[in-house]
């Protein structure tokens, strides 16, 4: 195994992941959190990551480098 | 309901009679070429201005000895600063549409100078004009005598005096536009509402076809009678009606937008989406940005972690103008029956946070606040309570 296939240890909506390194996608994050889009629109998804004082967010397709203990939320943002 | 405009009270009519040039603008009095000394041996003119309140046709000075004016700081005959003793504030500000460069707030030291605005005007009147008379003994604030009455219009029916006592009116203008309209009047859309209410916004246009049912009342701001819960009013007529009790202009259009009639937004300043059918969202959000209209949208989401019997959630608002047209094509705007959670669970603490947010982030885009950070998207997580944004070079 290369060093950078590593896995990671990461949280996503609240509940302990092992995810291989050395980034994670979008699309990878809505897996983890149990999220099918299969026949669904990505667009109907947010996806955020927050690590220490640092955050942000990924877009359909987009991937982040991973770091242990890095938190994600990933849900829809569409009700009123 | 609103003040007529009546004759001025006896005290304002005392200082027309008397010949001074007044003026009530709105919330302020002014009286108009009172005599200063702005430096060594020169005589000047400016403007003393107060705020001005009335009650029944009656002035009321309330406990406010300051007055603004337009001219500098007023000296003594050989040019030495009053600075002190008239305890001046410099600050520059627009005050009834006049630049003033200075607050006075000079106590009496006898009584009575807060009676009325004959005695707190003329108070200050003969303190700059009596120095003004040891250079030129003719120099008058008192002449021909006039007034002029403006009233300005006003949406709410009973003032906001703090503004006037504080000349914050070039603040509160920026929050008059004429027309805005709220699109979805759920727990986020009438919390929208409230905020907005409260700002002098000219019109509001309230747009939703759905019927207050008891759940609703769960959602909204304020708290519904039984018989609101169940009488299957309107949701737009409901809000119009309850806060039409503070103001005018509040417009209800118990309608559904659709092509058919999404024009009807065409004349809209700004305009807030809170709805939940994804399709309406992007047909609306594509209509305002071709048309240039900046506008809002909202949403946010709830979800169970259901072996721990918690929810998570987060709340968007995303603020879309002519340089950020892109965005619209990032908006849930597919059609999702998935509602089940949602509609069963009461959270209006995340439908007041989502519209205050939205609400703080217009106010940014139409300058009343700052936005240093350009501000274009913002995510609240609550289950990391943190508020992150996307500046709109980034978006």
């Amino acid at each position: 195994m290369k060093p950078e296939d590593k896995e990671f240890q990461i949280f996503v909506n609240t509940k302990p992941r092992k995810v291989p390194g050395p980034t994670i996608s979008f699309e990878r994050v809505l897996q983890e959190a149990g999220i099918n889009l299969a026949g669904q629109d990505p667009n109907l998804y947010d996806v955020e990551w927050t690590h220490g004082n640092r955050a942000g967010a990924l877009t359909p397709g987009q991937s982040v480098p991973l770091e242990n203990g890095m938190r994600f939320d990933a849900g829809k943002s569409n009700r009123s | 309901m609103p003040e007529s405009p009546t004759a001025p009270s006896p005290d304002v009519q005392r200082l027309v009679d008397e010949g001074y040039t007044v003026s009530i603008e709105g919330d302020y009095i002014v009286v108009d070429k009172v005599p200063y000394v702005s430096a060594p041996d020169t005589v000047s003119y400016g403007a003393i201005i107060s705020a001005y309140k009335t009650h029944n046709g009656i002035a009321q000075v309330g406990n406010n000895h300051t007055v603004w004016f337009t001219g500098g700081v007023p000296c003594t005959p050989t040019g030495q600063s009053l600075a002190n003793a008239l305890v001046a504030d410099t600050n520059r500000a627009t005050v009834a549409g006049r630049q003033v460069l200075c607050r006075l707030s000079y106590k009496a030291e006898r009584p009575g100078m807060l009676d009325n605005y004959y005695n707190k005007l003329t108070h200050y009147i003969r303190k700059l004009q009596g120095y003004a008379n040891v250079i030129d003994a003719s120099a008058s604030a008192i002449g021909n005598g006039s007034i002029s009455i403006r009233q300005k219009r006003s949406v709410f029916y009973y003032p906001n005096m703090a503004i006037a006592r504080e000349g914050l009116d070039a603040y509160e203008e920026k929050l008059e536009l004429p027309k805005i309209a709220i699109i979805g009047l759920g727990g986020t859309g009438s919390y929208i509402l409230d905020a907005l209410a409260k700002t002098p916004v000219q019109e509001i246009h309230l747009y939703d076809d759905d019927v207050i049912e008891s759940a609703t009342a769960y959602r909204m701001p304020g708290a519904l009678t039984f018989e609101e819960a169940h009488q299957g009013m309107r949701k737009a007529e409901y809000l119009r009606d309850l806060y039409g009790r503070m103001r005018a202009g509040i417009e209800s259009h118990p309608m559904r937008i659709d092509q058919s009639n999404v024009h009807e937004l065409d004349s809209c300043d700004f305009v807030f989406i809170a709805i939940d059918h994804g399709p309406s969202r992007g047909l609306i959000a594509r209509h305002l940005a071709d048309k240039g209209i900046p506008f809002i949208d909202v949403g946010m989401g709830v979800d169970r972690i259901a072996d721990d019997v918690k929810l998570i959630a987060r709340a968007r608002v995303t603020s879309i103008g002519s340089e950020t047209k892109a965005l619209v094509d990032r908006l849930p705007v597919a059609d999702d029956q998935d509602d089940a959670l949602y509609n069963n669970i009461q959270i209006a603490e995340l439908n007041a946070l989502n519209a205050m947010l939205a609400v703080i982030l217009y106010k940014q885009k139409i300058g009343f606040y700052a936005d240093e950070m350009n501000i274009g998207d913002l995510r609240y997580i609550v289950a990391w309570q943190r508020l992150s944004h996307s500046a709109l070079e980034q978006v």
